[in-house]
């Protein structure tokens, strides 16, 4: 016990020490005490057996035995308290740093609910500098829609204290400075000291937890949405097969049509194929796992990307520019992912009213083993407010948008381990890049089955180097 | 042109199959059509076609079906798979019965076109 120096370092251990050290010298008192009976006791022995003319030899004994005694007890009070300093001040140096490196917000409040300290990352939640907030009420802290609720928990708290989480099951919030708000988890503990009872609350900024939950709600709903729209997509598939076969077959026959009426087969067609285009990206939605991948050019896979919207384009408004590194090396993909993926980006482009398109391909400078993709527009740009919405589900500046394609287009590319960023100026047009891993070896874990992206680049934009086709 | 090449397509939608016939015959192809898997199978057997279309779900059993039977007959008769599903474990699985390719419902004639014309292209090297 009398060894035992070092406080438990809790947070209030420093406390506790003080305690202790306090009861010491009443204990060395009563030693002191004891032994100045005992000497007592002893010395009248000693007295009597010693001859009476040796009064100042007694006298001075007396006197010297009583400072030696004075001076153990002194030495071992002095000791006592040395130690008892150097530990109090270790464990207020290692509270001190608990309360000053903690990632959560440390508030301790008296038993009036006036704040008495508050640590720097309370500092950085709550905006406010110690020296201002300390006296204050700690329902400064508190939105004012909870203020008085608090301050009646608050006083039914300190009749029966005990450490628990605030308001559990309830939407807590911490109130800012400047009067915004932030979610809050707090837990509240009791400390009792020799000047009262301290509560101490510690509190965590949960925004992030909040967002992220949100954001797995809104994927639920998507998911379920997706698979509502996935199974009328696949309703849909065969009567626009049926339709698109038989137009074909109208078109393809050895019957003369009148030029109107091959115009408005050539209407129809497209219009299907456009159908079957929401459709497939529909289904798409509601795929849970990447499919079959493959080695995909992706300067192939562009050309080809071209050629299927660039055969839609209206007529002299539109012209590609194709800058491509020839030299890239594949990338692990899904061919069809990758096609919807570059159709879905040049269709926006168009539908933004671009009359140039600009894609290149090219090693990504800034990170080893990935490919990089850019597809610049410049149309109408995008409103910097509008941005960080962009790859939102369901989100859409188009009139006949479904506000899938980029948010699709990311999904896609992120289950390929890649990412998309955006950069755009209103009025000035509009640049997505777009990374992507490179095979490692090209030559391993080829699907070598025959599919419709080997198939040979057409001549007008297969050797493209800053090639125009189109317009 | 790839000649005349026995073409089988399976598929329940009969306006479909109906359609992909005409269009395959007028470019010179000889056209089986079959609703479900048996007759599938039963074309298969009796006509030993060069080339098979078949829907992935059909009335009777899946389209998996027919094409394990005709990779129980011929190795390498291409056998092309079309469904309005385009799951990972669809593809899997049609491929793991030997499947040469899988399309997305609605296919396009073009790309249907390219496809055969694939397909056939390593036979009529031979």
């Amino acid at each position: 016990m009398a060894r035992n120096d070092l406080p438990k370092l809790t947070e209030h251990g420093a406390l506790n020490h003080v305690s202790v050290v306090r009861s010491r010298p009443v204990r060395i008192a009563l030693y002191y005490a004891l032994g100045g009976l005992i000497w007592v006791a002893v010395s009248d022995r000693v007295l009597s057996l010693m001859p009476a003319h040796s009064y100042d030899l007694n006298r001075l004994m007396f006197v010297g035995v009583n400072a030696l005694l004075l001076y153990l007890v002194a030495n071992r009070y002095m000791k006592t308290i040395r130690i008892s300093v150097a530990a109090r001040e270790e464990a207020l140096v290692r509270a001190r740093g608990y309360f000053e490196s903690s990632v959560e917000g440390i508030i301790s409040a008296d038993s009036n609910g006036m704040i008495r300290q508050l640590n720097p990352r309370g500092q950085e939640l709550f905006g406010y500098h110690e020296m201002e907030i300390v006296g204050q009420p700690i329902e400064v802290l508190v939105p004012q829609r909870f203020r008085y609720r608090h301050e009646a928990h608050r006083s039914a708290f300190f009749t029966a204290p005990r450490s628990r989480m605030m308001g559990r099951g309830m939407e807590i919030a911490g109130r800012r400075k400047d009067g915004s708000e932030f979610p809050a988890e707090i837990s509240l503990n009791v400390v009792h000291t020799h000047r009262g009872k301290l509560v101490i609350a510690f509190v965590t900024d949960i925004t992030e937890r909040r967002a992220m939950e949100r954001e797995a709600r809104r994927n639920e709903t998507v998911d379920a949405l997706a698979a509502v729209a996935a199974g009328i997509a696949h309703e849909l598939n065969n009567p626009l097969a049926v339709m698109a076969s038989r137009i074909e077959l109208m078109l393809t026959s050895d019957q003369d049509l009148s030029a109107q009426t091959r115009e408005d087969l050539l209407v129809l067609q497209k219009n299907i194929e456009r159908a079957s285009r929401i459709s497939h990206n529909m289904l798409s939605l509601a795929r849970q796992r990447p499919g079959v991948r493959q080695a995909v050019d992706m300067n192939v896979a562009v050309e080809d990307a071209i050629l299927i919207v660039g055969a839609d384009a209206k007529a002299g408004v539109l012209r590609y520019d194709t800058s491509l590194d020839l030299s890239l090396p594949p990338v692990m993909a899904e061919p069809t992912g990758v096609e919807q993926v570059l159709i879905n980006f040049i269709l926006n482009a168009r539908d933004a009213g671009a009359r140039v398109i600009r894609i290149e391909t090219a090693l990504a400078p800034s990170r080893a083993g990935y490919l990089q993709l850019t597809i610049s527009d410049d149309g109408a740009g995008i409103e910097s407010s509008v941005l960080p919405k962009l790859f939102q589900p369901f989100f859409t500046t188009k009139a006949k948008g479904t506000g899938l394609g980029l948010w699709l287009s990311q999904r896609i590319v992120q289950d390929h381990g890649g990412a998309i960023t955006v950069e755009s100026e209103k009025g000035k047009g509009t640049t997505f890049t777009i990374l992507l891993p490179t095979m490692a070896d090209s030559s391993s874990d080829l699907v070598t089955l025959p599919t419709a992206d080997k198939r040979q680049a057409p001549p007008q934009v297969a050797a493209a180097r800053s090639n125009q086709s189109g317009g | 042109m790839a000649g005349q090449a026995t073409i089988l397509i399976v598929d329940d939608e009969r306006d479909l199959v109906d359609a992909y016939m005409r269009l395959l015959e007028r470019a010179g192809h000889r056209c089986l059509g079959a609703f479900d898997a048996s007759e599938a199978i039963q074309l298969i057997d009796a006509e030993s076609p060069d080339l098979v279309i078949t829907d992935l779900s059909l009335p009777d059993t899946s389209g998996i079906e027919v094409v394990r039977h005709i990779r129980s007959k011929s190795k390498d008769t291409p056998v092309i798979v079309m469904s309005g599903h385009n799951t990972p474990e669809l593809n899997e699985a049609a491929h793991a019965a030997g499947a040469s390719m899988s399309l997305l419902k609605p296919v396009s004639i073009a790309v249907l076109r390219r496809v055969i014309a694939e397909a056939l292209a390593p036979k009529a090297r031979a």
